[in-house]
């Protein structure tokens, strides 16, 4: 297929060239250091994965922190877009949450994770935090794109009596996608690192943040970037999947 | 029969201190054909969204009985629906065989072609979609038919097509149609509003 599509292929080779030069640099750094506990090698990281893999316990792991980032992204996003339906269409309501938008705009996540806590304790924490971070996102963006949304085609619904659900349907879920696609890839992306650090700070249990936590806690620097691999290549997968996902809808709306 | 669709009274309507409709009054008559005629920028459009009841800011008298279909003299078509959808997704509330069947039939005596009516707006030309939007309009269940330059990017056939379709329609219904030359066909039919 490769050989079909030469500047497929000129991509594929420059971006496996730029990951072996980076590669490189990070031996280089690990040999000049010197000392694995500060900056262990690529080839320990993968020992360390290997070993990982081989304890059975990352797919548990990931699975549960995949589930629930997964859960309070789901529900920051309906909140998101029920949120801004409603002060759409009303501007006391708008008024009356605009505060609380800036305020959790506004709060550092490392603040935000510590007064959750106090609230809905460990297992739930990772759902909330992921929630917070994807709600804001998605309620100001599907606002704009409420705001954006072609009058002169609300017109014609409004005359041809267009039933909410059609009008849903053919008019406002394809106006909205140019500015809520993008907007579920960067807060996915947020949930995702957001959700993972509450784990870590939560210390719940069976999930990627309590694995890093504890290779932090038991001076297994290997493991540690062993797992902070884990984090980085799920969230380039989940990335990946969304922006197919978006392209596939887009294209399917034809914007 | 002798009751109005629309009875509009004194209708006054400024754009800032400019005057566009002035003291309009006229009482629009069920299954009759009423041709609004005048030049480009003589209020024409303007008179139609206010009888449609979409532009509400104006002083007079308006009083509307009966369901409203409009054909905008810019198309306005739904882009992510193909040209056969954006009438059977509006006019109709459920789609049928019937009403596709019906759909296809109109659009080919407009000169659709089956695949053309499977096209996408960005797909048609503007004189494409002008038809798109006057069927759309004309298979809409409604009271009163109310049509902005159905003539506009139509040639000398489809005009004729168009004229015996509204002719047609004039006789179940209130068809108030804009236009800057009144087509020959109208001049004995329709009760002629120079704007």
């Amino acid at each position: 297929m490769l050989n079909k599509h030469p500047a497929l292929l000129k991509k594929t080779l420059s971006a496996f060239a730029v990951l072996i030069f980076w590669i490189a640099v990070w031996y280089a750094a690990a040999a000049i250091v010197g000392y694995e506990l500060i900056l262990p090698s690529p080839l320990n990281v993968i020992i360390s994965f290997g070993g990982l893999i081989r304890g059975g316990e990352i797919f548990a792991a990931v699975g549960a922190s995949l589930l629930r980032v997964m859960i309070g992204y789901i529900a920051g996003v309906a909140a998101g877009v029920i949120t801004a339906l409603l002060t759409d269409r009303s501007a006391v309501l708008r008024q009356i949450l605009a505060p609380m938008l800036t305020v959790i705009k506004s709060t550092p996540v490392a603040s935000f994770i510590m007064l959750a806590w106090m609230f809905v304790g460990n297992e739930k924490l990772p759902i909330l935090v992921s929630f917070m971070m994807v709600l804001p996102i998605i309620w100001q963006n599907t606002e704009a794109g409420l705001s954006a949304m072609d009058k002169e085609l609300s017109e014609v619904a409004e005359i041809y009596e267009l039933k909410f659900a059609k009008k849903l349907r053919i008019f406002i879920i394809p106006s909205l996608l140019s500015f809520v696609i993008p907007a579920l890839i960067t807060s996915m992306g947020l949930a995702w690192k957001a959700g993972i650090a509450a784990e870590v700070i939560s210390h719940c249990k069976n999930s990627i943040g309590n694995g890093i936590y504890e290779s932090k806690t038991y001076l297994e620097t290997p493991e540690l970037f062993a797992w902070t691999a884990i984090v980085i290549v799920l969230s380039l997968i989940i990335e990946w999947l969304l922006k197919l996902l978006g392209r596939r809808l887009m294209k399917f709306e034809r914007i | 029969m002798n009751e109005y669709n629309i009875k509009a009274q004194n209708i006054t309507k400024r754009f800032g201190s400019e005057i566009v409709i002035d003291n309009f009054t006229c009482d629009f008559m069920p299954d009759t054909l009423y041709s609004i005629n005048g030049a480009s920028g003589r209020g024409k459009t303007t008179l139609l969204r206010i009888l449609a009841g979409l532009d509400r800011n104006f002083s007079g008298i308006l009083d509307i009985r009966g369901k409203c279909s409009v054909m905008f003299q810019e198309h306005r078509l739904f882009p992510s629906l193909s040209a056969v959808d954006n009438i059977l997704e509006l006019s109709f509330e459920k789609k049928d065989p019937a009403l596709t069947d019906m759909t296809m039939s109109t659009l080919s005596s407009l000169g659709f072609s089956p695949e053309d009516m499977k096209k996408y707006p960005d797909e048609l030309s503007g004189g494409m979609k002008q038809r798109i939007s006057f069927a759309r309009a004309l298979l809409f269940k409604s009271d009163i038919l109310i049509l902005d330059e159905p003539f506009k990017e139509l040639d000398e056939n489809l005009r004729s097509v168009i004229s015996d379709i509204i002719l047609g329609e004039s006789k179940h219904r209130t068809v108030i149609v804009s236009t800057h030359e009144i087509p020959e066909i109208f001049k004995n039919s329709a009760i002629n509003i120079q704007l």
